[in-house]
């Protein structure tokens, strides 16, 4: 509270009880505090000078609090004038701040450098980041990753395959035929399993593996199941994986950076969406590899096409929310994206 | 100037005439954080996180300083500067860890065993570092609990909580917060959890006993057919896609049930507890706690993240409105205690991997 200009009521706390003891504040010119008691007759004031006290920016309109030298603290109700008064006197960095808290201008080009910084990241640095760092990968690490994949997804997910092994060994030729012509680097590694009530699905594990399920190989033709092969070996050859592991890092240590924690829920739902974009454009350009593979050995890319849309068929609609935070693009798009090629 | 250290270093006996009630006061506003909020969020995202803990003491300040009783209000002293270093060292960690998590699990796994060894200092610094730089009326909190307690409130009888199936858990949970409130002081005076037996925590615990029933029964099963659990279930009693529907809804509930335990926690940890002649009473209701926290996460999903600052206003004055004190005392009567420096380290680590002291509140 103002007693007159430039003197405050304040609550002085000694640092040694918890007692409040009324004051009388008066900021000086050369911004010096003239401290006096109020509750005594005896007229007793102490004087510090600009160094030998602190104070932060109040935090929206919370108590004025001045740190002394002596141990010594000053709290008072917020007040405008008062703020002023210690703003002017002290360096530049609390008035911006105050500015960029308070003003609207000051908000809005903030905003735009931020989003501008943000935007750089995603399209810039992070895919920069990851071409710089991905040939640098080992293949043991490689070959570590997916190792451990496997065995993990053989504990909580597979079962051992349920197809005639003169059927496996048909398929593994035809496979690596395919695989040959895509010129893998080292190779190619199928491995059959079975998934729940035969469920269709097949995976790419680094460095050179695929998985196929049971289901897929009994729902699909083999023309189709080529055009899924082809895709996972799009997967490989691009070394998705890789990257997608790459990407994972950053981002964690991103986020990692800019909250000082873990994400919550909601944010880890917004990396998810921005990580699903990412992961989509990964998927059609699988599309695309396979569909072009199918093409150059003279089978036709709308055998993958075909086996999409079987698999929609049976499995049900995409849409909405779900195909905002899936890592698959929509699959009508995916059956487009297809034709196209088998078009051209 | 009042200086009657032996009635605040009494042992309570905190009769039933509680003459003064000081009601904790909130006056912030969602308007007046969302400026704070956005100019965190902005700064730190310019600045590559660098800002990050000048934008931490700001929120911090922000709820601290708007929290008042008997005109006084609350404040967080800590230096940025210091839970930068913290944070360095905390991202490397994390880094580290999140890194190899990805590239090799199993290496990763046993790091995080060998990191958790460290755990009861994390959880002892962190507790220090926050108590330290909290403060009322120029007198800091603080925490003086010891490695070697730690261990065994912290580590020794959680894992004795696990082993016994659970059924000890509400019981550690009561040991670990009872040593840990009793070993935090307002300058000389220490808190003094109340009276209860450890019948309260195991109230609390009830709405996860559905969920512990569960997991075991999903466990003797697996076990008993050596087969791995979802191998099981899918082929034999559900649909995947049923089986994918249930386990969804189970862990939303789960979520649910675990967010009610925790308030009963804190309110059967800090109710009735006691600093000196001071009572604290806290009495949150579950029920309005859980749709508090439900609204809030659709708010925030709805408004993408932009109505993060009125629903962090929301649910502290939610809370703030049943916690108060009583006394037949004053609240002048507390006497400083040696003050000393912690670093950040502690504190940024437990944030980084969720492994922080929390004491409900």
């Amino acid at each position: 509270m103002t007693v007159d200009n430039n003197t405050y009521n304040v609550i002085f706390y000694d640092g040694i009880t918890s007692s409040p003891q009324p004051k009388s504040l008066k900021i000086q010119a050369d911004g010096s505090l003239q401290i006096q008691s109020i509750l005594t007759d005896k007229i007793n004031s102490e004087i510090f000078t600009p160094n030998q006290y602190q104070w932060n920016l109040p935090v929206g309109k919370s108590p004025i609090i001045l740190n002394l030298d002596n141990g010594g603290l000053l709290e008072l109700n917020y007040n405008e004038d008062l703020l002023k008064i210690l703003l002017s006197k002290q360096e530049s960095s609390k008035n911006l701040l105050l500015k960029i808290e308070t003003n609207f201008k000051f908000a809005i080009s903030i905003f735009a450098l931020a989003s501008i910084v943000l935007v750089s990241i995603y399209f810039f640095v992070v895919p920069y980041a990851i071409t710089v760092i991905q040939p640098l990968v080992p293949l043991s690490v490689k070959e570590t990753v997916g190792k451990q994949g496997l065995l993990v997804l053989d504990k909580i997910m597979f079962s051992p395959t349920t197809l005639p092994i003169e059927r496996q060994i048909e398929l593994s030729n035809k496979f690596n035929l395919l695989a040959a012509e895509a010129e893998l680097p080292k190779g190619l590694k199928v491995s059959f399993r079975s998934m729940g009530k035969d469920l269709p699905n097949a995976f790419a594990l680094l460095p050179n593996q695929i998985i196929v399920t049971d289901g897929i190989v009994e729902q699909l033709s083999d023309d189709e199941l080529f055009g899924v092969v082809g895709h996972e070996l799009g997967h490989l050859f691009h070394d998705h994986v890789t990257q997608s592991l790459i990407r994972g890092s950053i981002v964690s240590v991103l986020t990692f950076a800019l909250l000082g924690s873990s994400p919550e829920l909601i944010e880890t739902l917004a990396i998810g969406a921005i990580d699903a974009k990412y992961s989509q454009s990964h998927e059609t350009e699988a599309d695309l590899f396979g569909a072009i593979l199918l093409k150059r050995i003279g089978k036709d890319p709308k055998s993958l096409a075909n086996a999409l849309r079987k698999l929609q068929l049976r499995y049900g609609a995409e849409g909405g929310i779900k195909s905002f935070m899936s890592s698959h693009p929509l699959t009508s798009d995916r059956i487009l994206t297809i034709n196209k090629i088998a078009g051209d | 100037m009042e200086n009657n250290s032996e009635d605040s270093n009494q042992p309570d006996n905190i009769s039933n005439n509680l003459q003064n009630e000081y009601p904790v006061i909130f006056t912030g506003s969602a308007i007046e954080y969302f400026g704070i909020w956005f100019s965190n969020i902005c700064l730190t995202i310019i600045t590559i996180g660098i800002y990050g803990p000048w934008a931490k003491v700001r929120r911090e300040k922000y709820f601290y300083t708007h929290t008042s009783i008997d005109g006084s209000s609350f404040d967080y002293v800590a230096k940025p500067r210091s839970i930068l270093k913290g944070r360095i060292i905390a991202l490397m960690a994390f880094g580290a860890l999140s890194i190899l998590g990805k590239f090799d699990i199993i290496t990763s796994f046993y790091t995080y065993l060998l990191f958790s060894l460290i755990y009861p200092w994390i959880f002892n610094q962190s507790l220090r570092f926050k108590c330290r730089n909290t403060s009322f009326r120029n007198i800091s909190f603080s925490f003086s609990g010891t490695f070697k307690k730690t261990i065994l409130y912290a580590v020794v009888l959680k894992i004795l909580g696990f082993l016994s199936l659970a059924i000890l858990a509400p019981w550690s949970k009561h040991q670990l917060n009872k040593y840990t409130i009793d070993n935090i002081a307002f300058g000389k005076t220490f808190f003094k959890m109340g009276e209860n037996k450890f019948k309260p925590f195991y109230l609390a615990y009830l709405p996860q006993l559905p969920f512990f029933i569960i997991a075991a029964a999903f466990l003797v099963i697996t076990v008993r057919a050596k087969k791995s659990t979802f191998s099981i279930w899918d082929s034999t009693y559900l649909d995947p896609s049923t089986l994918i529907v249930l386990f969804n809804f189970g862990v939303v509930f789960f979520i649910l049930a675990s967010l009610a335990t925790r308030i009963l926690v804190s309110n059967a940890t800090w109710d009735k507890a006691s600093l000196g002649k001071i009572q604290i009473n806290l009495k949150i209701p579950v029920k309005v706690y859980l749709w508090v926290t439900i609204s809030n996460f659709i708010i925030r999903i709805f408004s993408l993240g932009l109505a993060s600052p009125y629903c962090a206003v929301r649910m502290y004055r939610f809370k703030i409105k049943y916690l108060s004190l009583s006394t037949t005392g004053k609240l002048s009567r507390f006497m400083v205690n040696e003050k000393k420096q912690i670093d950040a380290y502690g504190d940024e680590i437990g944030e980084a991997f969720d492994l922080d002291a929390d004491i409900g509140f």
